[in-house]
């Protein structure tokens, strides 16, 4: 247990964070060192976190302070001393990179993994019933543009994704892009609310995209911030201190998001896209990855009822110093090998969303953009099924939605 | 049944169903995959992954469209492992090194420096007397520099094996008047875990030309070779295979790293990896055939270090990293080929990654002492 902490640790956290830290300071208290980090990582930045996360932090800590059998697998973990220390609160990102390598080279990570594994599924049964309160006001609705500029495929597309859901073979793609964005803009309209509804695109947006209340991220527009990133990252490889200073000083990024040119007026949101460009790996580099890795964090951290995705293509694979040249402007592109990326997300994008709340009851369509593929998953939706029928997007959002 | 044995029950269940295996659980006495061989004539080349593939896009019937060489070629001639597991740290360079010494190192994987325990490469040269161009490592980046040769005071440096890290020997072999390593940008593809930009730059100018003078590399040539070629670890097989034309080596080990791509999170670029080595194992294996000095005489070791993190891991990210030290990124598959292997073998028994270690010093008949993994019977 940290029976060390005292509120005085806290002092250098950010407001908000510090006053949930200093006013659950027994129950952090009864956190094992080998935990603490984590708990602590959380607090640093939770000034920037959504709301929705913000108030999963405080029960956690809760949890953790009246339950406190919950964390016995972490008791029995070994930490040395100098891990066992006040001094580490001030840095928590550092505290935890040094925990993570040493429970790596003590081999313990296993032994980390099932008390971890142990907590979460004790805290996740207790949120079981508080989940009905945090139930969306709507089905969630997630949508995905896969396929821009490629050819199509040779293999079938959607391989992973079919046994969830349906693949219709016959989509009117026209006018299917502004159907796309007309279920944004109604469901952002008519259910307006902090963080709820979100377009991310790995290009330019949609044409005629225009949406009050829609949380937007647009790779391209990123730019600014991510050439800082790459020249910070830049500098750390020629200087040779390795990956952990490098991860450690994108780290500081993240938390004090001090860059120039900052692209996004929302400070949360700029937290949220810096922290995207620097704990995402490949991010910088390939819109792709970027777009799949934006995709999981707004579901896992946002938990949206809306999510409209699009993919583009990204730069075709060269020297890694070639890429990060190109990385603001690259023109080489690969839209094949971007497809196969986005189908691949695709699927993962669809296993983040069944593990939200009320996943049950929400819908989940990939459109290959501009041609008539769609796959659809859904309660009304039988799994593992095609059909060649004639439809629209219109009409399949219409059906997704009536009976989620 | 744990998530490591139903790994390994799916990889057999394919392997059987595909190359008509048999499996030693349904032998009466322990298959003895290797017939008794005459040591001194032996030889060993190992060849590892770098940048673990998962069975999804290997072994299960989804991924064996990646691996037609490997199911198809090699697989049917080999003694195959199903369950290798690896219970040490997930990190290429410290797992690689520790399937060389034997024993789970411990060191920080993002840090150049040499194993703490000794290497096959020192066991052998030492328990036999072996000369330093009887032991070579092939291996991807500076990072691997030190591989070759462990600290402990008993054996080290002298008795280690001669490094090859082949973009630094490139660069090398065209001198400072030659076009730079940016003329071949394909070559320079690195993994996103540890983005080497310095690849051009020799950590060690002096003996990166002692190995360029060693291996008598023709610039011309090499120019217009490594032009052809399109990714780091296909220069690393075109050295390899330089190596033992020259000097036909008795004791090799090879380490792919194109697959470690997974790290920047496009799976294309992932799956494409897959099938080069894929491609690049049953080339070695084409070398070794049409080789006379390996030819009938050599046992090749083929395995990814590690796997990678699964699908339906909450605190992963997919095929992208192996950082949860869950089933999937800690199990993986091994398979040993060669006249002395009782080919369309299935082992289905855990084995561990370091054991590898002990199964060379049993081909090879030299003394591990110190080896941590244990004797593997179905290759003793």
């Amino acid at each position: 247990m940290s029976t060390w902490l005292t509120a005085g640790n806290f002092s250098a956290y950010p407001p908000q964070g510090r006053d949930l830290a200093t006013s659950h300071i027994a129950a952090l208290r009864q956190i094992p060192a080998a935990l603490l980090p984590v708990f602590l990582v959380d607090l640093k930045v939770y000034d920037w976190k959504f709301p929705i996360e913000q108030q999963e932090i405080a029960k956690r800590i809760e949890f953790a302070g009246a339950n406190p059998s919950s964390l016995a697998g972490f008791r029995n973990i070994v930490v040395p001393p100098a891990l066992d220390s006040p001094e580490k609160v001030a840095d928590p990102q550092q505290f935890l990179a040094e925990m993570t390598a040493y429970l790596w080279s003590s081999l313990q990570m296993d032994a980390y993994r099932s008390a971890a594994n142990q907590f979460v599924a004790l805290f996740a049964a207790t949120e079981q019933s508080t989940h009905l309160a945090l139930h969306p006001a709507l089905p969630r609705l997630v949508m995905i543009c896969v396929g821009k500029d490629a050819k199509p495929p040779a293999y079938p597309l959607f391989q992973k994704l079919r046994r969830f859901g349906q693949m219709r073979t016959n989509v009117r793609p026209d006018g299917a892009a502004e159907a796309l964005i007309a279920a944004l803009r109604q469901r952002a309209e008519s259910h307006p609310a902090p963080y709820a509804h979100w377009y991310v695109d790995g290009g330019n947006p949609l044409p005629g995209f225009a949406a009050a209340g829609v949380t937007q991220i647009f790779y391209p527009a990123l730019a600014p911030l991510n050439e800082q990133i790459l020249a910070r990252m830049e500098s750390c490889i020629e200087a040779g201190t390795g990956p952990e200073v490098m991860h450690s000083q994108l780290a500081e990024l993240s938390e004090h998001t001090p860059l120039e040119n900052a692209s996004l007026a929302d400070p949360c949101l700029q937290h949220f896209a810096v922290s995207l460009l620097t704990e995402g790996s490949g991010t910088q580099i390939f819109s792709t990855s970027f777009v799949q890795w934006a995709t999981r964090e707004i579901l896992r951290r946002a938990q949206p009822a809306t999510l409209l995705v699009r993919f583009a293509p990204r730069q075709r694979q060269k020297s890694f110093n070639a890429m990060v040249a190109a990385a603001a402007s690259a023109t080489d592109l690969d839209p094949d090998g971007s497809l196969i990326d986005a189908d691949m997300s695709a699927y993962y994008a669809y296993l983040e969303l069944m593990r939200l709340p009320a996943s049950e009851n929400s819908a989940f369509l990939v459109w290959f953009e501009n041609h008539s593929q769609v796959f659809v998953a859904g309660r009304s939706i039988p799994a593992g099924t095609t059909s060649d029928s004639p439809t629209t997007i219109v009409d399949l959002t219409m059906e997704l939605l009536n009976h989620a | 049944m744990n998530e490591h044995q139903r790994l390994s029950l799916s990889r057999r269940d394919f392997l059987l169903s595909t190359i008509g295996a048999t499996t030693s659980l349904y032998c009466s006495h322990p298959l003895r995959a290797f017939a008794s061989t005459n040591s001194t004539r032996q030889k060993a080349i190992i060849i590892t992954f770098g940048g673990g593939a998962r069975d999804d896009e290997t072994f299960s019937v989804d991924g064996q469209q990646y691996i037609p060489n490997l199911l198809n070629t090699l697989a049917p001639q080999s003694c195959f492992f199903t369950q290798v597991i690896n219970r040490g740290i997930l990190g290429h360079y410290v797992a690689t090194a520790s399937i060389a010494t034997g024993a789970y190192e411990t060191f920080d994987n993002f840090v150049a420096q040499p194993p703490a325990h000794p290497t096959i490469f020192e066991y052998f040269r030492k328990d036999l007397r072996r000369p330093r161009e009887d032991a070579w490592l092939i291996a991807p980046g500076n990072l691997f520099a030190q591989m070759g040769a462990s600290h402990n005071r008993r054996y080290g440096p002298d008795a280690g094996a001669e490094v090859i890290l082949p973009k630094q020997l490139l660069a090398a072999a065209l001198g400072p008047q030659a076009p730079q390593l940016d003329a071949y940008p394909d070559l320079l593809r690195d993994n996103y875990e540890r983005p080497d930009m310095t690849a051009g730059q020799n950590q060690d100018q002096d003996e990166m030309e002692r190995i360029v003078h060693r291996l008598n590399l023709d610039p011309a040539d090499l120019r217009t070779q490594a032009a052809t070629l399109h990714s780091p670890d296909e220069l690393s097989v075109y050295m390899t295979k330089h190596v033992m034309r020259t000097f036909a080596p008795s004791l090799l080990f090879l380490t792919l790293h194109d697959i470690d791509v997974a790290h920047s999170g496009a799976y294309s670029l992932y799956l494409e990896g897959i099938r080069r080595t894929d491609r690049l194992c049953a080339d070695m294996w084409a070398e070794i055939q049409s080789n006379p000095e390996y030819k009938d005489k050599t046992t090749l070791f083929i395995m990814p270090d590690f796997g990678r993190d699964g699908d339906n891991d909450p605190g992963g990210n997919g095929f992208q990293h192996h950082r949860t030290g869950s089933a999937s990124a800690r199990t993986t598959w091994m398979m040993a080929l060669g006249p002395a292997v009782r080919q369309k073998t299935v082992i289905e028994r855990p084995i561990e990654s370091i054991d590898l270690a002990a199964a060379v010093s049993g081909v090879l008949g030299f003394d591990a002492g110190l080896v941590q993994g244990k004797r593997i019977p179905e290759l003793a």
